[in-house]
C-alpha cells in the first residue's frame, strides 16, 4: 500500500494516490494505465525465499522443541518446570506471525523504489477534479532546490513544499506537513496505529459513510503508516483474526502451573491475570463475531426488501455492540498485561536457573542456529 | 516458582553448573535468533514515503515489531485485510487490462 505516487511534468512527486482516487485519475483521462507486471512489483522487494526457509527452519525448531520439552515433562516428572515465560510468549507470537506471513507473501518485503504516475502532457489542470496545480518555471526551481540543499531537517522538508507547492505558502497545510516529524501527537498517534485503525474501521462499518475519504489531501507524501483501503466487509477479515487471538490466549491459559518456570509468586499471578484477561476478551470477541457473521451471512440470500433481511441486518448489529463495548472496556487492560507479561517474561529469565535445562531431547540433534 | 525453590532440585550426575548456564544460554540466543528471523522476513511495512529518513523507515518497521511483539493477532488483522484489498485491485487491473487489449485489438482490426 502507497506504492503508487503521482508525479507533475516535470517528474517530482507530489502525493500519494489512494485507489480511488488513482482509479478516477484514470477514468478521467488523466493519467495513463501504468504498465505493470508482477513480477516488476517483486523486483522492488529485498526479500529471499531461502532466508525465509532458514526462518521458517528454525521458527518450526523452536515449536517442535518447546512441545517436546512439554511432553518429556508430563511423562517423566511432572514437578519439574520445563518452559520459560519468554519461550511461552515467543512461541505463540512465532506461529501468530508466520500466520501473518502467509498473507503478507507477495507484499514486497523493505520496498523503497515507487511506482511513478505521470500526468498526461494533454491533460489540463483545469479539465481534472484534482486539486493539484501545476508548478512555476523549472529555472527558478533548480536554483531553489540547489539552494535547499543546505537546510536540513523540518525546515528542508517545509522548504520542499513550499517550492512544490507555491500556493500553499499562505494556508498551514504546509507547515502542518513539515511539523510531522517533531509533533508529540503525530508520535503517538502512529505508536498506537492498531488501536485507531481498528476503531475507525468498525465505526465505519456500524455508520456506513458512503463518501468517505478516498484520497489523501495535496502535498501527502507521507502515508498513514498502516492504511488500508475501507472496501472489505469486516466480517470477512476480523473473524479469522480473532480466531488466532483466541487461540493464542487459550494456549497460554492451559498451560499447565508446573510447566512454566516463574521469577516469583506475583509473575505467577501476573501471569495468570493476563491469560485468564486476554482469555476473556478473545472469548467475548469471538462469540460475538461469529453470531454477527452469520446473521451477516443469512442475509445474503434474500432480497434487500424483505423484511427477513431487514431483521437479520438488526440482529447482526446487535451482536456488533457487544463486541464493540468489550473491545473498547478491555482492550487497554490487555494491552497493559500484555506488555506487562513480555516484561516479566524477560527479566525473569535472568534468574532462571538450570533446572529447567536438564535433560536433552531429541529435537537437541535437529540443525539450528542458537 | 521462587528462586530458593527451584535451587532445591538436585543437579543430575553428568551436568555441572557451568553447563546449565550454558543451556540457558543457549536458550536465550536460539529464543532471540527465532524472533529476530520470523520478524525480518513477517514484518512488512507499507511503502515508506521517498523523502523518508533510513531512520525514520527503520523506526516504522520497529514499531510494527513491537506490536508484533505485544498483541500479534493485530497485525494479522492488518495483514489479512491488505491481503484481500490487494486482492480485489489486482482482479480489477487484470479486468482492466482486458478491456484495453479487446479495445486495442478491436481498434487493430476495424
Amino acid at each position: 500500500m502507497g506504492g503508487f505516487v503521482l508525479c507533475d511534468k516535470n517528474g517530482q512527486p507530489t502525493k500519494v494516490l489512494t485507489f480511488p482516487h488513482f482509479r478516477r485519475l484514470l477514468d478521467e483521462g488523466v493519467i495513463d494505465f501504468p504498465c505493470l507486471t508482477s513480477s516488476e512489483i517483486q523486483e522492488r522487494s529485498n526479500f529471499h525465499p531461502a532466508f525465509a526457509l532458514v526462518a521458517l527452519l528454525q521458527a518450526a525448531w523452536f515449536i517442535t522443541r518447546c512441545f517436546s520439552r512439554l511432553i518429556n515433562a508430563s511423562l517423566m516428572d511432572p514437578g519439574i518446570p520445563v518452559i520459560t515465560q519468554l519461550e511461552a510468549m515467543a512461541a505463540a507470537t512465532v506461529v501468530v506471525n508466520w500466520c501473518t506471513f502467509f498473507f503478507a507473501w507477495e507484499k514486497p518485503l523493505d520496498a523503497r523504489s515507487h511506482i511513478l504516475i505521470l500526468i498526461k502532457a494533454t491533460a489540463s489542470p483545469s479539465t481534472h477534479h484534482d486539486r493539484y496545480q501545476l508548478r512555476g518555471p523549472d529555472t527558478i526551481v533548480t536554483e531553489d532546490f540547489e539552494r535547499e540543499e543546505n537546510l536540513s531537517g523540518s525546515q528542508g522538508t517545509e522548504r520542499r513544499i513550499q517550492l512544490e507547492f507555491p500556493e500553499l505558502e499562505s494556508t498551514s497545510i504546509s507547515k502542518s506537513i513539515a511539523s510531522f516529524r517533531i509533533t508529540p501527537l503525530a508520535l503517538l498517534s502512529t505508536l498506537f496505529w492498531p488501536i485507531t485503525s481498528i476503531s475507525i474501521d468498525l465505526f465505519t462499518k456500524l455508520v456506513p459513510d458512503e463518501g468517505g475519504p478516498s484520497e489523501f489531501p495535496d502535498g501527502t507524501l507521507k502515508i498513514p503508516l498502516f492504511y488500508v483501503q475501507n472496501t472489505m466487509p469486516q466480517h470477512t477479515v476480523l473473524l479469522p483474526a480473532i480466531t488466532v487471538g483466541a487461540g493464542v490466549s487459550i494456549f497460554f491459559l492451559l498451560l499447565r502451573p508446573g510447566s512454566i518456570l516463574y521469577l516469583s509468586s506475583w509473575a505467577a499471578r501476573l501471569w495468570w491475570a493476563a491469560s485468564i484477561s486476554s482469555t476473556m476478551l478473545s472469548v467475548c470477541m469471538l462469540a460475538s463475531a461469529i453470531l454477527a457473521s452469520v446473521f451477516y451471512l443469512l442475509t445474503f440470500p434474500l432480497s434487500p426488501s424483505n423484511c427477513m433481511h431487514a431483521c437479520l441486518t438488526g440482529l447482526s448489529n446487535l451482536f456488533k455492540s457487544p463486541f464493540l463495548s468489550t473491545l473498547s472496556l478491555w482492550l487497554g487492560l490487555f494491552f497493559f498485561y500484555r506488555v506487562v507479561s513480555l516484561a516479566a517474561a524477560v527479566i525473569s529469565f535472568r534468574s532462571t536457573v538450570g533446572v529447567v535445562f536438564w535433560g536433552r531431547s531429541w529435537v537437541d540433534y535437529i540443525p539450528h542456529f542458537s | 516458582m521462587s528462586n530458593k525453590e527451584s535451587q532445591q532440585f538436585v543437579c543430575p550426575p553428568g551436568l555441572s553448573h557451568n553447563s546449565q548456564m550454558g543451556d540457558v544460554h543457549t536458550v536465550l540466543l536460539c529464543t532471540f535468533f527465532t524472533l529476530f528471523s520470523t520478524f525480518w522476513c513477517c514484518v512488512r511495512p507499507d511503502f515508506p514515503s521517498p523523502r523518508d529518513s533510513k531512520l525514520r523507515i527503520l523506526s516504522m518497521k520497529l514499531n510494527v515489531i513491537f506490536w508484533a511483539l505485544v498483541c500479534p493477532e493485530l497485525v494479522l488483522y492488518w495483514a489479512t485485510k491488505q491481503w484481500f484489498e490487494a486482492g480485489k485491485v489486482a482482479e480489477w487491473f487484470r479486468r482492466d487490462n482486458f478491456e484495453i487489449t479487446c479495445i486495442v485489438l478491436h481498434t487493430d482490426y476495424s
